[in-house]
């Protein structure tokens, strides 16, 4: 069952790297609007990974998108720090009960509001670390703030576009998630 | 002992995080010196191949656009031909060594590109095999493009004129001016060029070229005056300029070779040490 489910995740990063790599890169919104998707497996890995391959699993698939993109360290670093801030933000808003059943954190696992606050947070923190570094040069203060704002506003969007097109509402909250 | 392993096991991971972050940290700092870090970004041969497949599915969508960009240069390059034509004529007979040819032309595609960063790179399909070589600079039919930066066998990264860091001198093409481009990292269509005096009479709609400098040759076109305005510092001009190579829709390239640079290199740098030594006496 584990392996199964292990599987699942393998498939569900490549999926979005491919995605992220091919398609929603290149769709131009104009420079405010940088989104990305392929992270949203960073979010949504159960609850008792360890924080090593946390860790890990955030500077590898960071590490995949700088090969593809040629953006040095810029993606790796971004995902590395979602994967830390994770371990302290996720704790939050779990249910004792949720630990127990190991829940891969999702819209209908954790239930709307909280899941809006927790995926916004870390997007947040993702699309800011990754701008602010890649701006870095220029200075400019207010540029940094609006592009992180569109763009972590555009991917909230984005992914719970794709929570609802995927994710069935489980009837029983231990119930094992299907994609 | 047990009190240290028991702090790893439950610390560990903070040492893990920032030793990762070290790590992605360095290969940011490395990224400007593409030579070193050439197996890290989309020279690689794998990256290059994934690329020149999902470039080679769609090219079909491009096809017409590309087919009249094709022909508006080549109207351009008829029209160049019969200007040489007359000149020629007036050249007396033989071999002219004032002629020789200095650039060469090695035509590629794009297969990757980027707009929407600070420092935005393009990825070519062609590379060391091919005769491409780091600093060779890369025209499109409508204008000047980028500079190659990492090359592999059979791919090369191209640094694109929409990159903060861009190094090029242009000029204006009726007066000669010359100023210094400088993209401020806001909109792929337009860039800013700074450091021509405000004696020099502009208008809108002025055609801005390259000077002969540097890897360009002269007179190959950057963009257009779309607006101005004077800097309050310096008295100087802040010009906007509408780049003239559609960036969003750039595929055919053009780079070039500059066939005399190493032996102007070489006597640039000699002279450059002798200058050093002088200063050095003194």
């Amino acid at each position: 069952m584990m392996n199964n489910r292990n599987l699942v995740i393998f498939l569900r990063l490549l999926l979005l790297l491919l995605l992220d790599i091919f398609l929603v890169s290149r769709l131009e919104f104009g420079i405010y609007f940088v989104p990305h998707i392929y992270f949203f497996s960073l979010l949504l890995l159960p609850v008792r990974t360890k924080k090593s391959v946390l860790l890990l699993f955030g500077f590898f698939s960071g590490l995949t998108m700088d090969l593809f993109m040629n953006t040095g360290g810029l993606h790796a670093a971004a995902s590395t720090m979602l994967a830390f801030i994770r371990i302290f933000t996720l704790r939050l808003y779990l249910a004792p009960e949720d630990e127990d059943n190991n829940i891969a954190p999702g819209l209908f696992t954790l239930g709307a509001r909280k899941y809006i606050i927790y995926s916004s947070v870390l997007i947040l923190i993702h699309q800011l670390t990754f701008i602010a570094l890649e701006v870095f040069k220029t200075d400019s203060f207010l540029l940094i703030l609006k592009k992180t704002a569109a763009s972590a506003t555009l991917d909230v969007l984005l992914l719970l576009f794709i929570q609802m097109l995927f994710m069935k509402p489980a009837k029983k909250k231990n119930e094992r998630r299907k994609r | 002992m047990r009190n240290l392993s028991f702090l790893l096991q439950k610390f560990g991971f903070i040492l893990l995080f920032l030793l990762l972050e070290g790590a992605a940290f360095f290969l940011i700092l490395q990224r400007t010196n593409f030579q070193k870090v050439a197996f890290l970004n989309s020279t690689n041969e794998l990256t290059g191949q994934v690329y020149s497949y999902y470039g080679s599915f769609k090219e079909y969508f491009y096809l017409q656009k590309e087919n009249q960009m094709l022909a508006e240069e080549n109207v351009r390059l008829y029209s160049l031909i019969q200007q040489s034509l007359r000149n020629f004529a007036a050249q007396p007979k033989g071999t002219d060594s004032s002629y020789r040819q200095v650039f060469t032309y090695t035509p590629c595609k794009v297969i990757n590109n980027s707009l929407s960063k600070s420092q935005n790179y393009f990825t070519i399909d062609a590379g060391s095999a091919q005769g491409i070589k780091p600093d060779m600079g890369i025209i499109s039919p409508g204008g000047i493009a980028g500079v190659v930066r990492g090359v592999s066998p059979n791919f090369a990264v191209c640094m694109s004129v929409l990159n903060t860091n861009f190094p090029v001198s242009v000029q204006t093409r009726k007066q000669k001016e010359a100023g210094t481009l400088i993209w401020d990292g806001q909109s792929p269509v337009y860039s800013k060029l700074i450091g021509i005096p405000n004696h020099v009479n502009i208008q809108v709609g002025d055609t801005i070229e390259t000077t002969g400098f540097s890897l360009f040759p002269e007179g190959i076109q950057a963009g257009f005056v779309a607006g101005y305005k004077i800097d309050p510092d310096d008295g100087s001009y802040i010009i906007l300029l509408r780049l003239s190579t559609s960036f969003t829709s750039m595929r055919q390239v053009y780079a070039l070779d500059y066939i005399y640079k190493r032996e102007q290199k070489q006597l640039e740098d000699s002279v450059a040490v002798d200058i050093a030594n002088i200063s050095n006496d003194e």
